[in-house]
């Protein structure tokens, strides 16, 4: 347990001890949650922005076959 | 206070002492109309207010002023928000650790933490958690089934594991286990008449043998160069053995010829606040005795109990705590659980409370400074965890919805400052009291978790 801390108070992260007494962050299991959230939304994001990049790009192969069928 | 008026302010009468140059006894002339308060101990700091304010030793009124200023208007439990970082030992942060040795004011405000990642029946084999001992200062499950007995790491890791069918005994039936002189020593009874200590050279060591003939072995510990293990004569009579080695002579020592036993597990022995205790549950009674070397045994001292211990399924269990004595009688029969309490192991014993309706299994112990009686209900099959206040009450903290059900708690449990592991026949749960997790930019969160000692 800490009586006396020493890094600066840090929103989302607690200061605690190691064995040898270093002191570091730890993040709370909120943060640690928010932390998964974001990179899932991130991989979500990138995951749709591709999609929307094959859909688009098959969008454009049908205009063009319709191109040639229809020429 | 008053002042003192004096008719002739600052008069004074020197009379020169004889034979000393330039030294005179000095008194007041002054002839006050009113005397005042004399500026002494009793007046500007005595004994009991320097107690209430928790100081010893020989405080002094700035020592006094001091605790004051520190006693503040929080209170144990209390959250500060500051960005200071001077606040003193009694003020933890709160980052989410587990709570440590000297903080007993809190431990019974904060709500422990129950672990799911707990070892279930599964991760002792399938023989459950029949009793909790610490062996060479670390914690270990006892469990047995049929011939077999294991000793698992609380995590669920077999340290210890072997079979005695080899020595044609069908069941282990462990009583208890004890580490000293470099053995694991634990009892056991197939049947009756097939009383013995099996102790193994270390965890990996092959187990040895040793059978007792008169009557029925129980609880063992270790202290000061003894292994001393509570038992039954022959004749049902209270008594322990006593031995330097496992391997060696056990002295039998008869507690008392006036009071008979049961046949039953209802017996432990501890050493408790520098001495070996030994209890057993008895007819209507409760029956202890103490040594300070556990060879030389003090008579029986009986404590009188509405409830007795005659079922095999009863148990008896004791613990030290702060400055007082409790021992707990179980009763499967009249569905009982007595809690007696003492501050002196030969007399001065009182009911401390009869549970009704929980019986069958139960544990008297040290939570973080708190007593703690964990039991099971044997008709509603639920159990409880009760604490002691500091005014002698007790309260039910925990029901069964979060300690635990069926037969799967209440027949040993393992405590310390900071966790309470419960165990039974099928499973045992993880308790932890942990700070609160609170953060904030630009300040610390303090939780008061002692009252100042400076």
């Amino acid at each position: 347990m800490i009586t006396r801390p020493t890094l600066p108070p840090r929103k989302g992260y607690v200061e605690r001890e190691a064995a040898d007494g270093t002191r570091y962050y730890a993040p709370t299991q909120e943060t640690t949650d928010a932390e998964a959230l974001a990179a899932e939304n991130t991989k979500l994001k990138a995951q749709l922005t591709l999609q929307a990049q094959q859909q688009e790009f098959l969008e454009d192969c049908i205009l063009e076959m319709a191109d040639t069928v229809y020429a | 206070m008053k002042d003192r008026v004096p008719k002739y302010p600052g008069r004074v009468k020197l009379t020169p002492v004889s034979g000393q140059e330039n030294t005179y006894d000095m008194v007041r002339a002054d002839q006050p109309t009113q005397e005042g308060t004399p500026l002494n101990k009793e007046n500007l700091l005595s004994d009991a207010t320097a107690s209430a304010l928790g100081l010893t030793g020989d405080p002094t009124v700035d020592d006094a002023l001091g605790r004051l200023a520190k006693k503040s208007e929080y209170k144990v439990g209390d959250i500060k928000v500051t960005a200071r970082t001077d606040l003193g030992d009694e003020w933890v942060l709160c980052n989410g650790d587990t709570l440590q040795e000297g903080y007993a004011d809190i431990s019974n405000i904060i709500v422990p933490t129950v672990l799911s990642s707990a070892p279930t029946s599964t991760s002792f084999g399938g023989t459950g958690a029949k009793k909790f001992v610490e062996l060479d200062g670390i914690p270990y499950v006892l469990a047995f089934s049929a011939a077999s007995l294991f000793l698992y790491t609380l995590s669920g890791t077999v340290a210890l594991s072997t079979n005695i069918s080899g020595y044609s005994y069908s069941s282990y039936n462990a009583k208890g286990a004890a580490y000293g002189a470099g053995y694991y020593v634990i009892p056991g009874s197939d049947t009756y008449n097939k009383q013995f200590i099996g102790y193994f050279a270390g965890l990996a060591g092959t187990v040895n043998l040793k059978t007792f003939s008169d009557g029925l072995v129980g609880d063992i510990t270790y202290q000061n160069g003894y292994f001393v293990m509570v038992g039954e004569t022959s004749s049902s009579y209270p008594c322990i053995w006593y031995a330097t080695t496992p391997g060696g002579t056990w002295t039998q020592v008869v507690i008392s010829s006036d009071h008979t036993l049961f046949r039953n597990n209802a017996k432990v022995v501890y050493y408790l606040n520098g001495r070996f205790v030994a209890v057993w549950g008895g007819r209507g009674e409760v029956l202890l005795a103490y040594s300070s070397d556990g060879r030389s045994w003090s008579q029986a001292v009986v404590i009188p109990s509405e409830i007795s211990g005659d079922s095999t399924a009863d148990y008896v269990d004791a613990v030290y705590v702060g400055d007082r004595y409790y021992i707990m009688q179980t009763s499967k029969v009249s569905r009982k659980i007595a809690v007696f309490a003492s501050e002196s192991l030969n007399s001065g014993w009182k009911t401390s409370k009869v549970f009704l309706l929980y019986a069958y299994n139960g544990v008297i112990a040290d939570f973080a400074g708190n007593v703690v009686l964990i039991c099971l209900d044997s008709g509603l099959y639920s159990g409880t965890v009760n604490l002691l206040n500091s005014d002698g009450s007790w309260e039910e903290k925990y029901n069964a919805n979060n300690v635990g059900s069926g037969n799967s708690i209440a027949e040993n449990a393992y405590t310390s400052s900071s966790r309470m592991c419960i165990g039974g026949t099928s499973a045992f749960k993880n308790w932890y009291i942990k700070v609160p997790n609170i953060t904030f930019d630009g300040a610390y969160a303090y939780i008061k978790a002692k009252e100042a000692t400076t």
